[in-house]
């Protein structure tokens, strides 16, 4: 018998012996990983986080639906749970880790065919292993017409992945889920649905309206665990016929205020109709040079030390980045209107004629517009020592919730000597928060502080009504409570219903049967 | 068990050469590379790490330039059987793992050190990291080395079968 790591809570190691060996019919040898080698990469996170408490039993990497349906047989029959990846790059939220110990990883990647793109209608479907490189690449092959609306990490991850965990993009499609239409998910018992008009044989409408009939589901199988989602409907947007970035800088930290205010109404408006960034000096900064070479101190970096790198980099406290789409005369019109409006605010407006071959703005340039870019990856160069969290409060976009939120933060960050490196992004009405909690790994210390901060973080945001719109795997479970008793039974009923055994992601958003 | 290779015979049998001589044919001659690849970033200490690897192994180069991270994903189109190695900062070793991961590889770090790091330091990294990544390919642990206090940002020496 195989001599297995870490074995699935209740189950024997013959059970799972017998159950690797079930397995290993359906997607072959080479596609079940049980050794400690093999599994090495599902336990790297970065999170300040014990990697035992989310070490895997094991990995399967099917290549269709039909083996999904098969493993979540196996898996039904000896009560293994399994936590599905898309590609697994979900760096500061847990990556390709599980929310508990003793999950087999369900690893999507192999199942990475683009089904189909619609140039006219501006739509695709994909499964769960497409990357944002490959579904571009795809296009440009083509010759198709269409952006995409990739996250930060851009070409590494999964645009279903993505919009299954409601990640965001940049473009005016930023908001992935709220673009998806029509999804296919593999449900516990080993049924598939399909959402939206999928359901219905023959419909030619999946792709294009959302809503089919009755309930409407899709939400349900988003940072949810109650099915395995194996396709996804996108819509894509058609490329503009022009395109203008620009930045505004505000000088100083307390202008957030300001700067949420005038970018509200033009966002709602969709004069500016894309998800704007609002990224603090320190996240501008922080992926362009390291902490040492400004501050070496105790505690968090000092305010001196943040304005000697703002004035080496040219940076304000606050870079609204912004883009403007359309025709080049709505584009003129829009660009007059955004001028006038931030003129008198104190702010300083930028576009490409001022900030020609600018690496920053030319990264956040190219995010606006679609385009692969893995600049943000330089904020590990930061502070070092690989770790990173991100918390993510929502609140309205006012610039009221803007500066508290922000002043919040930075109390706490203080607190336990972490710097405020952030970036607010906002959606349409709200405001994302993104906090990157940057920590050294590499220190038990420095880690265990990390915790205990992103814990503070959270109690106190939620005290004020500020929830979490995304976590890791660490913090779901706390994350779920701040949204009360009742959403958690409606969750976990939904759960028994669909997934008696638990055999799906238990613990993703803190939902167990 | 310890391993205590010269430099020469230890780079050497990274890149297989004389390896089947010294070895039992076992799973891990399925690791011998064919080819070596260094990433390495112009004016970087990861540079000079490339310039020691070079002296004695046959290698070929990925090329980063400074905070433009995507040259790191050609590592998904390296023949099967690779070695990579490199002395790198902390984001490209993010990008690196990510990529190496898609490969269902996995990314051993050898040390981590202050980027203050002398170049005779550099040259003795090169060296522990081709012995680790032999005596990996012939089954052995070896033990990582870490600065006990980092000052300034940190570079990571790796080394990764693929």
């Amino acid at each position: 018998m195989a001599d297995f790591n870490v074995l699935p809570d209740g189950v024997s190691a013959e059970q799972f012996g017998n159950a690797i060996e079930e397995y290993a019919a359906i997607v072959g040898d080479e596609n079940v990983f049980v050794s400690a080698d093999n599994l090495a990469s599902y336990n790297k996170i970065m999170i300040p986080a014990d990697n035992a408490d989310h070490a895997p039993s094991g990995a399967l990497a099917p290549a269709s639906v039909e083996e999904v349906q098969a493993i979540i047989g196996v898996c039904d029959k000896y009560t293994i749970p399994v936590w599905p990846v898309s590609t697994g790059k979900n760096f500061g939220y847990g990556s390709a880790a599980a929310a508990t110990r003793g999950q087999v990883i369900l690893d999507l990647r192999r199942m990475n065919k683009i089904i189909e793109v619609d140039a006219e209608l501006g739509t695709a479907l994909v499964e769960p292993g497409v990357t944002y490189q490959q579904l571009k690449d795809y296009l440009e092959e083509n010759n198709i017409p269409l952006w995409l609306s990739p996250p930060a990490p851009s070409s590494l991850v999964s645009p279903l992945g993505n919009a299954v965990d409601r990640g965001v993009g940049y473009t005016p499609y930023g908001d992935n889920f709220f673009f998806s239409c029509g999804m296919e998910v593999v449900l516990a018992n080993g049924e598939v649905l399909r959402t939206g008009m999928g359901s219905m044989p023959n419909s030619t409408s999946w792709q294009v309206f959302k809503w089919g009939y009755g309930p409407s589901l899709d939400g349900i199988f988003t940072q949810s665990n109650y099915g395995v989602v194996t396709k996804l409907g996108m819509w894509l947007m058609p490329q503009p016929p022009a395109f203008k970035a620009f930045v505004i800088r505000y000088p100083d930290d307390a202008d957030i205020e300001k700067a949420i205010e005038t970018i509200r109404p033009l966002r709602i408006a969709q004069i500016i109709p894309n998800a704007v960034v609002i990224a603090h000096a320190l996240w501008e900064g922080g992926a362009e040079v390291v902490r040492s070479d400004y501050y070496q101190g105790e505690g968090s970096i000092s305010d001196e030390a943040v304005e000697r790198m703002k004035s080496d980099l040219g940076m304000g406290a606050w870079n609204i980045y912004a883009g403007l789409y359309g025709t080049p005369e709505q584009i003129a019109l829009n660009w007059d209107i955004v001028r006038n409006t931030f003129a008198g605010t104190g702010a300083i407006i930028q576009d490409e004629n001022d900030l020609a071959g600018n690496p920053t703005f030319d990264y956040r340039a190219k995010l606006m517009r679609g385009e692969m870019t893995l600049k943000e990856f330089g904020l590990y160069n930061w502070r070092g020592g690989g770790g990173s969290a991100w918390f993510a409060p929502v609140a309205q976009a006012r610039g009221s919730e803007g500066l508290a939120q922000m002043e919040l933060a930075k109390e706490i960050l203080g607190k336990y000597g972490f710097d405020y490196v952030a970036e607010y992004i906002v959606g349409w009405r709200e405001g994302h928060h993104i906090i990157d909690l940057l920590f050294d790994k590499t220190n038990a210390e420095e880690t265990e502080r990390a915790n205990q901060c992103f814990d503070e973080l959270l109690r106190e945001f939620s005290e004020r009504g500020w929830g979490s719109y995304r976590t890791n795997i660490a913090f779901m479970d706390k994350v779920a409570n701040t949204f009360g008793p009742v959403k958690r039974d409606v969750d976990q009923k939904i759960k028994r219903a669909l997934d008696p055994k638990g055999i799906i992601a238990p613990g993703k958003s803190g939902i167990y049967i | 068990m310890s391993m205590d290779f010269s430099r020469r015979q230890s780079l050497k049998l990274a890149a297989g050469a004389g390896l089947l001589a010294v070895m039992p044919l076992s799973s891990a001659t399925a690791l011998v590379p064919e080819h070596v690849y260094v990433v390495t970033r112009e004016g970087s200490a990861g540079a000079d790490f490339e310039q020691y690897t070079k002296e004695s192994l046959e290698i070929s180069s990925i090329r980063i330039e400074r905070n433009n991270y995507d040259s790191i994903l050609t590592i998904a189109n390296l023949p099967k059987g690779s070695l990579l190695l490199g002395l790198v900062s902390e984001a490209e070793k993010v990008l690196i793992d990510a990529a190496v991961y898609d490969r269902r590889g996995f990314v051993h770090m050898t040390a981590r050190k202050d980027a203050s790091i002398s170049g005779a330091r550099i040259g003795e990294l090169a060296d522990l990291t081709a012995q680790a990544a032999s005596a990996r390919s012939q089954g052995m642990a070896f033990e990582k080395a870490h600065d006990p206090e980092i000052t300034k940002a940190s570079l990571i020496s790796f080394y990764a079968y693929l």
